[in-house]
C-alpha cells in the first residue's frame, strides 16, 4: 500500500519541519509549501490525501479559496492550523462550520488526535 | 443623509443566455468530469462558472480554476486569457483587486500574442471596472475608451453600447451625474434597438443611479423598475440584488421609507445568498439608515453593530464616520445618552483626524515590541488599565449629566480615554495572536532539539522544559478573551494537561489512570499559569517515579475552594512512596523548588501527606477568579 501524502502549508518553517519530521516519523509522504500558488502547484503533481493549512488571518480569502479548491477539485480534506482565538474562527464569516480545527499552540498528542479524526473522516467517504 | 452606493457587478459582457440558472445542480457537475473531450470540458467548465457567478461567486471561481488547470494541460492559446480574464473578474467580485488586476494582466498577453482584438476590448473594460473600484478614476477613463476605441474599429455595435456604459459609470463616480446620463442613454439607445437585454438592464441601473442624483426621482424609479423587470427575467440573482439595492436608494430618497425598506431587505437576502460581500454591507447600511429615518431606532441597531463589524473587518474606515453617527442617531433615539454620546465624539474625532494611518502605523511598532512570549506579564497588566480605564470612563459620563458645566473638560479626558481603550483592545488580541504563535514555535524548537540530543539527562532535561511550555501553551489555546478578561476554564484544561502528560510519559495504556476531582472554576490568567505549572510538575513527578517496572496505579487531582475561601489543590498518588522512589531527590530538586516558588507566588506552601504512595496539598490565598 502507498503511504498516505500529506500536503503541509505552514508558512512558520520551525513548525513546519517539526510537523514535517512528526509526520514522516509516523509513516506518511509530506510534501511542503509557504504560500497558496505553490500549494495549488504541489496539489496538481502530488494529489494529496490530506491537506494541513494554517488559516490566512484576517481579511484575507485566499486560504478559504484555497481550502475549496482542495475540497473540491482534488477531494482532499483539509485540517486548519490557525493562531486565531476560536472567538474569532467562530465569528469569521468565511469560516463555515463542520471544518477540522487545530488551535495554536497545540500539543503533539492533540495534533496526532486530530489527524485521526480528520483521517477517519476520508476513510468513511471513501 | 447619504447614498450606499454600491455600483455594478462586474458584470459577463457575453450574452449567456435567457436560460441560465440561478445555481446548477451538483449532477451538471458530474456530468461534465465524464465529458472525453477535453476542450470540450473547458468550455462547459467555464459555462458553469459563469452560471455560477451570479449565485456563488467562491464556487465559480473554483470551478473557474479546474478549467484553468486543464487548459494549461492542454496548452490552450484561447482558452488559457479567456480564462484569466473570468478568474481575474470572480476576483474583483469577490473585493479582490489586486489578485484581479494580476489576473487580467496575464490575460491581456494572452490576447495580445493571439490577436484576439474582441477579447483585449473585453478585457480592457475589466481593467476599467478595478480602477474604478479602486478610485482611479483617470487610469479607468483610460482603458474605457480604450475598449471603445477597438469596438469602433470593429465595428461592434453591442461593444460600443457596453463601453459607453463604462464611462457613464466613470463619470458617475466622479460625481459628474449629468454626463453619467448622457452616455448610459447612449448605451441604452443601442442596446434597446438590438435587444441586448442584459446589457440594457445594466444601462437602466446607471441611468437610474444618475437620474437619481440629478434630482429627477421620477425618471430614476421609471429606469430601476425597467432595469429590475429585465433581470427578474433573466433570473441572475446577483443582478436582481443589485437593481433592488438602487431602487431601494431611490425610494429611499423619494422618502417612501417603507417600500425602500422592502427593497433593502430583498436586496440583503440575495446578496447573501450569492455571496457577494460587498452588496451586503451596502443593503445593511440602507437598512439602517432608513430604519433611524423611520424612527425604529431599536431594530436600527443590529444593523448599525453589524456595518460596524464589517468595517472593522474589511478596514474600509472612510465608511466609519458615517457609521458613527448612524449609531449615535440610533442610540441617542433609544435613550442611551451614555453610548449616543460616545458615538458622537467617535464621529467628530475621527472626522477631525482621521486616525487610521497615523495610528496603525504607531500600532505595529507597538505589535513589534512586544513580540515574545515572555511579555506574559505585560498582557495582564496592560489588561488591569484597562479594566480601571473603562470603570473611570464610566464615572467620567455619570459626573457630566449632574454637572454639565465641567462637561467641556471631562470630555476631552475621556475621549482621549476611549481611544487609547479602542486601540488596546485591538492590541491585546494581536498580542494574544502573537503569543499563541511563539509559544508554539518555541515548543516546535524544542522537540526539533531533542531529535539530536543522545545524552538521557540531556534529553530529560529538554524534556522537562518541552512539557512545560506544553503547560503554558495549552492555557493559551483555551483563553477565554470575554469582556477583556482572560478567563481559563481550569476543568477543561487539567484534563488537556493531564492527557497530554500520560502521552508523554507513554503511560497511554490504561497502567496509570488520571482521576480528576474538580471544581468548575474559571480562573485569571495570572492564577492559571503558576498553578498549571505546578500541577504539571506533581504530576511529572508521579508518573516519572511513583510506577516504575510497570507498576499499575491512579493519580488523583483535586481543586476546590475551601470554606475560608482558599483555592486548595491536591495531587496524590498510590505508587511506591518517596521512600521508595530511589534517585527522587536529585532529579526533582528543580521541580520541587519550581513548585516552592510558583506556590509562593499564590501565597500558599506545599504540605506533603504521610501515607500510602506520595501526596501533596497546596492552599492558596493569593488567585483571581474569573
Amino acid at each position: 500500500m502507498r503511504p498516505l501524502t500529506i500536503l503541509l502549508v505552514e508558512d512558520e518553517p520551525v513548525v513546519a519541519l517539526d510537523m514535517q519530521l512528526e509526520l514522516e516519523q509516523a509513516g506518511y509522504r509530506v510534501a511542503t509549501a509557504t504560500d497558496v500558488d505553490t500549494a495549488l502547484r504541489v496539489c496538481a503533481e502530488h494529489l494529496p490525501d490530506l491537506v494541513i493549512l494554517n488559516f490566512v488571518y484576517a481579511n484575507n480569502m485566499d486560504g478559504m479559496s484555497l481550502a475549496r479548491i482542495l475540497q473540491t477539485q482534488y477531494l482532499a480534506p483539509v485540517l486548519f492550523i490557525t493562531g486565531a482565538s476560536w472567538e474569532y474562527m467562530e465569528e469569521s464569516a468565511y469560516f463555515y462550520a463542520g471544518h477540522s480545527v487545530l488551535y495554536k499552540p497545540f500539543t503533539k498528542l492533540q495534533f496526532r488526535a486530530a489527524m485521526k479524526s480528520v483521517l477517519e473522516k476520508v476513510c468513511k467517504q471513501l | 443623509m447619504r447614498i450606499f452606493f454600491l455600483p455594478l457587478v462586474l458584470g459577463i459582457v457575453t450574452w449567456v443566455g435567457a436560460a441560465a440558472q440561478s445555481a446548477p445542480p451538483d449532477s451538471l457537475q458530474a456530468a461534465i468530469a465524464a465529458l472525453r473531450d477535453d476542450t470540450v470540458k473547458v468550455r462547459r467548465l467555464h459555462d458553469l462558472a459563469t452560471q455560477y457567478s451570479g449565485s456563488d461567486l467562491e464556487q465559480s471561481l473554483v470551478i473557474n480554476h479546474r478549467a484553468y488547470a486543464l487548459a494549461a494541460r492542454l496548452k490552450d492559446k484561447d482558452w488559457l486569457p479567456t480564462l484569466e480574464t473570468a478568474i481575474g473578474r470572480t476576483h474583483a467580485n469577490l473585493s479582490q483587486p489586486d489578485s484581479a488586476l494580476h489576473w487580467f494582466q496575464l490575460a491581456q498577453r494572452g490576447f495580445e500574442a493571439n490577436g484576439n482584438q474582441k477579447g483585449l476590448a473585453n478585457l480592457f473594460t475589466k481593467f476599467r471596472w478595478v480602477h474604478n473600484y479602486l478610485g482611479e478614476y483617470e487610469k479607468a477613463l483610460e482603458y474605457a475608451f480604450k475598449a471603445l476605441a477597438i469596438y469602433e474599429q470593429l465595428q461592434d455595435e453591442s461593444g460600443i453600447a457596453i463601453a459607453y456604459s463604462y464611462v457613464s459609470e466613470i463619470f458617475y463616480s466622479q460625481e459628474k451625474y449629468q454626463a453619467s446620463a448622457d452616455y448610459a442613454q447612449k448605451g441604452y439607445d443601442i442596446q434597446k434597438r438590438l435587444g441586448m437585454q442584459d446589457d440594457l438592464a445594466y444601462s437602466c441601473q446607471n441611468l437610474g443611479d444618475a437620474w437619481l442624483l440629478i434630482g429627477d426621482y421620477d425618471k430614476a424609479l421609471a429606469f430601476q423598475n425597467e432595469g429590475l423587470a429585465l433581470r427578474r427575467t433573466l433570473n441572475n440573482d446577483l443582478d436582481i440584488a443589485l437593481s433592488l439595492n438602487s431602487r431601494g436608494n431611490v425610494l429611499k430618497y423619494m422618502k417612501r421609507y417603507p417600500e425602500a425598506l422592502a427593497d433593502y431587505q430583498a436586496s440583503l437576502d440575495m446578496a447573501r445568498q450569492t455571496g457577494f460581500p460587498a452588496l451586503v454591507q451596502a443593503c445593511i447600511s440602507n437598512i439602517g439608515d432608513v430604519l433611524n429615518l423611520l424612527g425604529r431606532y431599536r431594530e436600527a441597531l443590529p444593523y448599525h453593530l453589524e456595518r460596524q463589524r464589517g468595517i472593522r473587518e474589511s478596514r474600509e474606515y472612510v465608511d466609519a464616520p458615517e457609521n458613527y453617527r448612524l449609531l449615535a442617531e440610533a442610540y441617542g433615539g433609544i435613550g442611551q445618552y451614555d453610548s449616543a454620546y460616545h458615538f458622537q465624539k467617535l464621529h467628530s474625532a475621527i472626522k477631525d483626524s482621521l486616525l487610521t494611518e497615523e495610528t496603525s502605523a504607531r500600532m505595529s511598532e507597538l505589535q513589534t515590541q512586544y513580540e515574545t512570549a515572555q511579555r506574559e506579564a505585560k498582557i495582564a497588566v496592560q489588561e488591569e488599565k484597562l479594566g480601571e480605564q473603562r470603570t473611570a470612563i464610566w464615572a467620567i459620563a455619570a459626573v457630566l449629566l449632574v454637572a454639565l458645566i465641567a462637561g467641556v473638560l471631562l470630555w476631552r479626558l475621556s475621549r482621549q480615554l476611549r481611544q487609547r481603550n479602542e486601540e488596546k483592545e485591538f492590541l491585546i488580541k494581536e498580542i494574544h495572536h502573537r503569543v499563541k504563535n511563539n509559544l508554539q514555535v518555541l515548543s516546535s524548537l524544542l522537540y526539533l532539539q531533542s531529535r539530536h540530543i543522545e545524552d538521557e539527562t540531556a534529553l530529560d532535561a529538554v524534556r522537562e522544559g518541552q512539557s512545560r511550555v506544553d503547560a503554558m501553551g495549552l492555557i493559551h489555546q483555551k483563553l477565554y478573551m470575554g469582556n477583556n478578561l482572560a478567563a481559563v476554564d481550569m476543568r477543561d484544561y487539567l484534563n488537556n494537561l493531564g492527557d497530554t502528560l500520560l502521552d508523554a510519559f507513554r503511560l497511554h495504556d490504561d497502567r496509570v489512570e488520571i482521576i480528576y476531582h474538580l471544581e468548575p472554576l474559571h480562573l485569571d490568567v495570572d492564577t492559571a499559569i503558576p498553578l498549571g505549572l505546578i500541577v504539571n510538575e506533581l504530576l511529572t513527578n508521579s508518573l516519572k517515579y511513583a510506577f516504575p517496572d510497570g507498576r499499575r496505579g491512579k493519580v488523583e487531582i483535586s481543586l476546590w475552594k475551601n470554606q475560608s475561601g482558599k483555592l486548595c489543590l491536591k495531587v496524590a498518588d498510590d505508587g511506591v512512596g518517596q521512600a521508595a522512589a530511589a534517585d527522587l531527590k536529585n532529579s526533582t530538586s528543580f521541580g520541587t523548588s519550581l513548585v516552592q516558588m510558583l506556590s509562593k507566588k499564590l501565597k500558599g506552601t506545599p504540605q506533603v501527606l504521610q501515607g500510602e504512595g506520595y501526596a501533596t496539598v497546596i492552599a492558596f490565598e493569593n488567585f483571581k477568579e474569573v
